[in-house]
């Protein structure tokens, strides 16, 4: 039952993310999700490349990035990359993230995590992450994790690293 | 046979006290959400461990966080909860919550409380605080210190040791005008506490990284000295700091970002009680260069005249816990060797001595599931190591180890799911297997 759950709110997810045409338009809420969540969510974006981002509201190398994803999420939208953010605050901190992304990065399409441990969730596409954010994957159209990048990097390395996912994938 | 069957029923009782032992003991109580255990042994084998708890005050505080301008305050109130065991570990009191204002600790796992006690019986506890600067009435967090002269039934108001500067850094720090916090505290035997914190007070936009800065009594507590800058603007400033004493020699362990942006593990020694230290020797062979919060301190701890140093590195192959030791009082480290080269993940690693036996213990992730707790001992002074074995528990993920030597074996500690949990490990215990040699 509660799998059945998980699914039907990640279809949901998947078409905010997939509807919401890019900068400017309406932006989904800040679901929090379960790691099963979280699974069928990117799921639900196979046949995308997913730039995703694991990021924290207090990690400032985090903060320091978001605009250069948010930038090369827009320059390659229409090739078919999705950016998704997946916030690791902790569970407590769940207000803190909805209101820090609405103010700052209000085009950010993200996730929080819900009462599991960041590990958890995280384990669902890097069973060897080592809690180090920013950590930002390139997960090709197939759902397999194509490039791990650990720190932040500049804008035209994001786009390059972007290029060659939605390459490997075609 | 009535010989036969008292001997069958004492080898029956001793499995099963053995099996006992074996089973760590939970000491935060259930349907909690405890997290971040620290330890100490007093010198009379009272066993000390706290834990740090949010609140629900804190978590109130979080939702004014979130509707406040900055959308975040980084303002996390916790609770810091103290349990003891004078019988070896058998048993533990109830917990005591240690500071006197409920959501007094600024709370974050990252940044967590440190306990040690001195040769005196004095337990003193070391952590980030929450106040509010006057001038702006923005958040801050200052280093906090309370101490209790009654075995650990009372601890005093918390005494903050750190000065609040003018300067506001709340776009900076998220919220925060300044952070004084990641901070770790080291007691020598003539009734020095020496208390050391990251410092965002003259952080800039180009140069986001941290000051240590550090506050010394050597009165065992009673009084402390004004807080004095020890380290430049280099330090890492979400890698919590860690220190040791031994034969008025202080190591100093934290993270320094270089020019071209390595966040390096070093050690930093004083030699003259804190006054000053010499230039940080980095260790650890391999460069890790990431502009990111990698969350890890240095493990330190002396055994004579070996000093030994651990920590995480993102930058060696295979990424994990390294261990290196320095035969020269810490200017200069042999190549470092992995702790778990075999685990996809090992992390957070402590240390202790017990008798000239080095024993290590940090998680790690081996079946790709969830993370456990790792021991291994070296008998020959850190040049090999028993296998990596894993401590056995309940179910869910075991994470944060720490130690502490006593009784002729070690104490450990770590956050088993939302749990705090303890055992004793003997260093004859099974876990500690033959030895392995590792290819550095």
């Amino acid at each position: 039952m509660s799998r059945v759950i998980a699914t039907a709110r990640a279809a949901l997810v998947v078409a905010a993310l997939l509807l919401a045409p890019g900068v400017g338009a309406q932006v989904p809420e800040v679901q929090r999700v379960s790691p099963a969540e979280f699974s069928a969510t990117l799921a639900g974006l196979r046949g995308k490349v997913v730039m995703l981002n694991v990021w924290a509201t207090w990690c400032g190398p985090c903060l320091k990035e978001v605009p250069d994803l948010l930038a090369v999420e827009a320059e390659l939208r229409a090739d078919g990359l999705v950016l998704l953010g997946l916030a690791v605050d902790d569970a407590a901190d769940a207000a803190q993230v909805v209101s820090f992304r609405q103010r700052y990065f209000p085009a950010f399409r993200t996730l929080q995590r819900d009462e599991s441990a960041s590990d958890a969730l995280v384990s669902v596409v890097d069973t060897a992450w080592n809690e180090i954010v920013p950590t930002t994957y390139l997960i090709g159209r197939d759902g397999r994790v194509l490039r791990r990048i650990q720190g932040k990097l500049t804008r035209e390395e994001f786009s390059k690293a972007a290029r060659e996912a939605l390459r490997a994938g075609t | 046979m009535n010989r036969l069957a008292a001997f069958a029923m004492a080898l029956l009782m001793t499995v099963a006290t053995a099996l006992q032992a074996a089973e760590p003991v939970s000491i935060s109580p259930a349907g909690r959400k405890a997290m971040s255990p620290e330890m100490a042994v007093a010198p009379d084998g009272t066993i000390y461990v706290i834990w740090l708890e949010r609140t629900p005050e804190g978590e109130a505080i979080a939702a004014q966080g979130a509707a406040s301008k900055e959308g975040h305050t980084h303002h996390a109130e916790a609770d810091i909860w103290l349990v003891r065991s004078t019988d070896g570990g058998s048993t533990f009191s109830a917990p005591l919550r240690v500071n006197t204002q409920s959501g007094e600790v600024w709370g974050f796992p990252i940044s967590k409380p440190r306990i040690a006690v001195s040769p005196a019986g004095v337990v003193h506890i070391f952590h980030p605080g929450n106040a509010t600067e006057p001038r702006s009435g923005k958040p801050i967090v200052l280093p906090m210190i309370t101490r209790s002269r009654d075995g650990g039934r009372s601890f005093e108001a918390a005494r903050v040791l750190g000065a609040v500067p003018d300067s506001d850094h709340s776009h900076l720090v998220t919220g925060l005008a300044n952070a004084e916090c990641f901070g770790t505290m080291t007691l020598d035997e003539r009734g020095g506490v020496y208390t050391y914190w990251i410092d965002t007070r003259d952080m800039s936009k180009e140069q986001p990284n941290g000051k240590v800065f550090s506050a010394v009594s050597y009165d065992d507590g009673a009084t402390f000295g004004r807080d004095v800058e020890v380290l430049p603007a280099d330090t890492c400033p979400c890698c919590q700091l860690t220190a040791t004493t031994q034969a008025g020699r202080i190591y100093l362990g934290s993270r320094q970002v270089s020019p071209d942006g390595e966040r390096d593990s070093t050690v930093a020694v004083s030699t003259d009680r804190g006054r000053s230290f010499a230039p940080r020797t980095r260790w650890g062979g391999a460069r890790w260069k990431i502009d990111a919060c990698p969350l890890k301190a240095t493990a330190l701890v002396v055994d004579g005249d070996l000093l030994y140093a651990a920590s995480f590195n993102g930058g060696a192959t295979p990424p994990g816990a390294w261990l290196s030791r320095s035969l020269d009082g810490g200017r200069t480290f042999e190549p470092a060797q992995p702790l778990h080269a075999a685990a996809p993940v090992s992390d957070a690693p402590v240390l202790a001595v017990v008798g000239g036996t080095l024993v290590a213990a940090w998680h790690a992730k081996t079946d790709g599931a969830e993370r456990h707790v790792f021991v291994s001992v070296s008998r020959d002074r850190g040049q090999t190591f028993s296998a990596p074995a894993q401590v056995p528990a309940a179910s869910g993920s075991g994470i944060y180890p720490v130690l502490a030597a006593r009784n002729g074996g070690v104490q450990l500690a770590w956050q088993q799911g939302d749990t705090i949990v303890t055992r004793f490990l003997a260093l004859d215990d099974l876990l500690f297997g033959a030895p392995v040699t590792r290819t550095p």
